[in-house]
């Protein structure tokens, strides 16, 4: 068996005093597709922010691709990486937010050929070349000139997913990708992830759309409390429901 | 010796005081915009160390704005005005009163622009920064290209209100004697007997650079807006 391509062992962190999850430990295959449920306020978007490093955390490690990120240990004390390398390392994975988080001063093209650009360091008629062809795959060839305030919310995540998705990352992690979202357009957003997910690319999406995590997932995390309470297979979490909270939990979701 | 001969028309006297007035104007021009050129380049740098600096770095700043923003611009042309002339003759340096004049109007400008640089900036959602960050961009990148832009569209409306309140303030200079356009209209007042006309001359002066100023800035709001919500 080759070694997982993210690996989350014992991980804590915390907000002050306040312990937003601790003990986490996960696996995740090239290849597959992970979401991670729960109730609110249980630590799912922090444990994703924190695999981008967008968050610090202080106990445990992540290592992507067989490399710890974000902290080393110098003379015995664990040390923050300099921005410098943490930007690096976060290249090797990308992030669609709740908010989409578009750069509103930008048409779509220029929104994915911004990191292309600047930290990929591409020449321009590349760059433009991969945007559009990202694009392209989102389905969004005819909007490639428009600002993101004249695109509707389902269109600006699509062009958020393709931003991401340029770079090339070998993890896409999605935040919510579709709560801040009407729900007609709830629809057009899943489809495009699942045909990403089809396609073989790596992914961890934190989403209370639990019909969509049970046909795509190759692995649930069910998230409780600050603690990982449950990992296994879509039919393991959604139909046998060992875990009383977990029963509880997806009992308020009516399926 | 002055001149009382009445029978040389309004007109003909302005003409006669053309190169006075235009040296005046020269002045104005030279002091406002290198008190705006000057003020506006350490009025961002101020704005981003109090937006991003650490607290301890950003203090000295902070008291720096609040104190110019809240002395009259009259009082802040005085105290620099002696003190630093003071200072520098003691150290053996002579400063034209122009320069004097320039650096005065370059703080009180410094101090606006850096509240308005602030203000844009912290108005810009965190996740901007979060987005760029997750593309793996670094903070100078995240600045120059995601939240200098956005900001400056913000800025650019107060800003050229700005720049037209320094010209306005530019006429206090008269009263450490720099020879701008408002001490000319003094001069020529005094000469002659025709406040209102002289008066009225100047203002419609200043009048026509500001909304040259207003214009220019519309023009350019034009050609660097956004589609906004």
């Amino acid at each position: 068996m080759t070694e997982p391509l993210l690996k989350i062992r014992n991980l804590g962190k915390s907000f002050g005093k306040v312990k937003v999850f601790e003990g986490a430990n996960l696996d995740v295959n090239e290849g597959e597709v992970v979401t991670i449920i729960g109730p609110s306020g249980s630590g799912k978007t922090t444990l994703l922010r924190c695999i981008n490093l967008l968050e610090q955390f202080e106990e445990g490690s992540i290592l992507l691709d067989g490399k710890e990120v974000g902290y080393k240990v110098e003379n015995g004390k664990r040390k923050r990486y300099s921005e410098h390398v943490i930007a690096e390392q976060r290249q090797m994975t990308g992030m669609v937010f709740q908010q989409f988080n578009l750069f509103p001063h930008m048409t779509a093209l220029k929104n994915v050929m911004l990191g292309l650009i600047r930290v990929k360091k591409l020449p321009h008629d590349e760059a433009e070349k991969i945007s559009r062809k990202w694009l392209e795959r989102v389905g969004l060839a005819d909007k490639v000139d428009n600002y993101p305030a004249q695109l509707s919310g389902g269109q600006q995540q699509r062009v958020a997913i393709a931003r991401a998705l340029a770079m090339n990352p070998r993890i896409v992690l999605f935040d919510e990708a579709t709560s801040a979202l009407d729900p007609e357009l709830v629809g057009e957003v899943l489809n495009v992830i699942k045909q990403l997910a089809n396609d073989g690319i790596t992914m961890i999406l934190v989403t209370h759309e639990m019909r969509f995590a049970y046909e795509v997932s190759d692995k649930v995390v069910f998230m409780d409390g600050g603690k990982i309470a449950a990992i296994g297979t879509p039919k393991e979490i959604f139909e046998d429901r060992a875990l009383p909270r977990l029963k509880e939990f997806l009992y308020n979701f009516n399926i | 010796m002055i001149n009382i001969n009445t029978n040389i028309s309004f007109w003909e006297r302005i003409w006669n005081s053309r190169t006075m007035i235009i040296d005046g104007l020269s002045s104005t021009i030279l002091v406002s915009l290198g008190a705006i050129v000057l003020g506006t380049i350490l009025g961002v740098i101020i704005g981003l160390i109090i937006t991003y600096g650490n607290k301890y770095v950003k203090m000295p700043f902070k008291a720096f704005v609040d104190i110019v923003r809240g002395l009259p611009l009259l009082v802040t042309i005085f105290i620099i005005y002696y003190y630093l002339d003071y200072i520098l003759k003691s150290i053996g340096i002579v400063m034209s009163p122009m320069i004097i004049g320039i650096i005065a109007l370059m703080i009180f400008c410094s101090a606006q622009v850096s509240e308005l640089v602030r203000g844009a900036l912290q108005n810009i959602p965190k996740q901007q920064i979060d987005a760029g960050r997750a593309l793996g961009m670094r903070f100078p990148q995240i600045l120059k290209d995601i939240l200098l832009p956005q900001a400056l569209v913000e800025i650019l409306p107060p800003w050229v209100n700005s720049a037209t309140e320094i010209v306005k303030g530019s006429t206090l200079l008269s009263l450490v004697s720099i020879a701008e356009l408002m001490l000319v209209g003094k001069q020529l007042v005094a000469k002659h007997p025709r406040a209102l006309a002289y008066y009225s001359l100047i203002g419609l002066i200043y009048f026509t650079i500001n909304t040259a100023i207003e214009l220019g800035g519309k023009a350019l709001e034009k050609k660097i807006s956004f589609v906004k919500k």
